[in-house]
């Protein structure tokens, strides 16, 4: 199927860049917390949680200001074949809510996960913190992408973030339960995977908004109405 | 019978076998090998819309070839944890499958094995 480019240009918006930071401030922390060692990885983590719940407002204020999608189009590839970022209303609010929830979190964290000063990180704590980042990352990109394959990469680095977190204290009852959630998030992933062929094999797009237009009567019509709901 | 048919009709015979397996087997080390077998069927039927898409005198539609691609590398990770749990799992309580927490104490079910 040949992509349809005459539907719509996508534009990358002037503050369509909150949307990448609010994604890459996380990995950032992350890779800072792995080239130093885990040396002030609790003081980074909370300064990037205190950063990335500015930018979660700045975003919703964004949306509400302008009563217009937030839009960065990946390297400026147009969907179909590429990869749009777009925040609506309910994306915006998911983010401000994820800043929201996370930093409560990373404040609450500091009693049982906090570093002494001077002492070594201890091996749960630093993984406590890097993990933290990396689901607040893959919590963004869920909330944020717009197309069904991207949305799939976000689920499984979600995944792979929440698993270990589940068991960051290494007891046996918190194991089993790690264990039986990656079964469900396996499960659960390959068979949304499926569903993306099937849609992809059958209109030719994973755009969500492209999709909106697309999907018509038939088999998948109540694909149409999950999907009719994003405001263009 | 066309090939991409013939595919097809593969990848959803392997996306039954992954689902059987993934159902009825208590084991936690079937499970991921059914997941594998289910997640090989699922880029399979991705090879043949690919085939399906073929357009401007290209042979396959590059853009399922890429997400298959991207799926391996993300099953293989998936899997690669999933073990790492299940031998942490063995070590901690000897067992290899996942006991419902209220049967603990009877330890009627999921006994070493």
């Amino acid at each position: 199927m040949m992509p349809d480019t005459t539907s719509f240009i996508d534009a990358t918006t002037t503050d369509g860049y909150l949307l990448v930071l609010v994604i890459v401030l996380p990995v950032l922390g992350i890779l800072l917390s792995l080239a130093l060692g885990g040396k002030f990885i609790e003081r980074i983590t909370l300064a990037l949680l205190l950063v990335g719940l500015c930018v979660a407002i700045a975003i919703f204020a964004a949306v509400l200001r302008s009563d217009q999608l937030v839009v960065y189009v990946v390297g400026n590839w147009q969907p179909p074949l590429g990869i749009a970022l777009r925040a609506d209303g309910i994306s915006a609010a998911m983010v401000l809510t994820i800043a929201v929830i996370v930093f409560a979190i990373g404040l609450y964290a500091r009693s049982e996960f906090g570093q002494q000063k001077g002492a070594a990180v201890t091996r749960s704590s630093y993984a406590f913190w890097t993990l933290l980042l990396g689901i607040w990352s893959g919590l963004n990109a869920v909330a944020l992408g717009d197309d069904l394959f991207n949305l799939y990469v976000a689920l499984e680095l979600l995944t792979f973030a929440a698993v270990p977190l589940v068991c960051v204290k290494g007891y046996e009852a918190t194991i089993k339960a790690a264990m039986r959630y990656m079964l469900f998030a396996l499960i659960g992933s390959v068979l949304y995977l499926l569903g993306t062929a099937l849609i992809y094999g059958t209109y030719g797009t994973l755009d969500i908004t492209l999709l909106a237009d697309r999907v018509q009567d038939g088999r998948l019509a109540m694909t149409r109405i999950a999907l009719k709901g994003r405001k263009r | 019978m066309s090939s991409a048919a013939l595919f097809g009709y593969c990848g959803a015979v392997l996306v039954g076998l992954g689902l059987y397996g993934l159902i009825t087997r208590a084991e936690v080390l079937r499970k991921i090998l059914s997941f594998n077998v289910l997640g090989s069927g699922v880029f399979l039927l991705f090879g043949v819309f690919a085939r399906r898409g073929a357009a401007a005198g290209l042979g396959a539609d590059p853009v399922p070839q890429a997400l298959v691609i991207t799926g391996i590398v993300v099953a293989f990770s998936a899997t690669a944890l999933a073990v790492a749990l299940l031998v942490r799992l063995n070590k901690e309580t000897g067992q290899i499958i996942v006991t419902p927490d209220d049967s603990e104490e009877s330890g009627e079910q999921g006994a070493t094995r």
